[in-house]
């Protein structure tokens, strides 16, 4: 069986589900978009913001990003616990993306106790 | 040309402001809301709380909840946010329903974002009252 193409499934749906129990998730919000290559700078400013969410570069891939993740719960240890929420970052040497405009090095992952997901965050 | 959408997808983000419910889900065996909410106020992007169903604001919650499902015509079991005023929820049967997919002819659509308004509020009641005691 061939691997299942992660852009297939929808928002705020399961990518992987880990042994432990954990879910990572998709979140379309903090993905990079094509729309937003040619936005005036103060929108890109508001389009990468609290309520739009921050974006990750195009780089950053689905596949890429699940990788990136697991590897984290791996390294913090997380497992399922229901009702208790985690939360960790971690600061690259490189870009990742976007955080209300301004470039930035620095992801926040995130697990509510079942469901993970990341997203760039301000150096 | 069809009538405008009857949600909060403005430019200018007028009515989609902080706080907003980021996700949410209801924790089935822990009896309560798992939440992650982009919150008014602070530095923090987003914050993580679990409330207890029978608390004063898990109670509120509850109700919110409940008219969500009765709006949608199923269980939900996942709320994500999807940037602004749109919220993608999946539900019980394995489908999902985005609110900007809905709009302009389902009117339930600007009800939901109101009672997930609201839960983000009382979100934010608890994490502010329950500060410190996590």
């Amino acid at each position: 069986m061939g691997e299942i193409d992660l852009y297939s499934i929808r928002d705020g749906e399961t990518l992987r589900r880990l042994d432990n129990g954990l879910e990572i998730v998709r979140r379309e919000k903090h993905e990079w978009k094509a729309s937003l290559e040619n936005l005036q700078p103060e929108k890109l400013v508001t389009r990468t913001g609290k309520v739009w969410g921050s974006k990750f570069h195009a780089d950053w891939t689905l596949p890429a990003l699940v990788t990136w993740i697991e590897a984290v719960l791996v390294e913090e240890g997380w497992t399922l616990q229901p009702g208790q929420p985690s939360e960790a970052d971690r600061l690259l040497d490189r870009n990742i993306g976007l955080v209300a405009g301004v470039p930035t090095r620095r992801i926040k992952v995130v697990c509510d106790g079942r469901y993970v997901h990341a997203y760039p965050i301000v150096e | 040309m069809s009538d405008p959408i009857d949600l909060p997808l403005d430019d200018d983000d007028r009515l989609a402001e902080p706080p907003l419910v980021d996700s949410l889900h209801y924790e089935r065996g822990a009896d309560g809301f798992s939440i992650t909410f982009v919150p008014s106020v602070g530095d923090e992007p987003t914050r993580s709380i679990f409330i207890p169903r029978d608390s004063v604001e898990g109670r509120r919650v509850t109700t919110y909840f409940y008219r969500i499902q009765e709006l949608v015509g199923n269980r939900v079991e996942r709320v994500v946010h999807s940037g602004g005023g749109d919220y993608t929820l999946r539900l019980a049967n394995g489908e999902s329903r985005r609110l900007s997919d809905e709009a302009p002819d389902a009117s339930w659509a600007s009800e939901v974002f109101d009672r997930l308004k609201q839960i983000a509020g009382e979100s934010e009641t608890f994490s502010t009252l329950h500060a410190g005691h996590r």
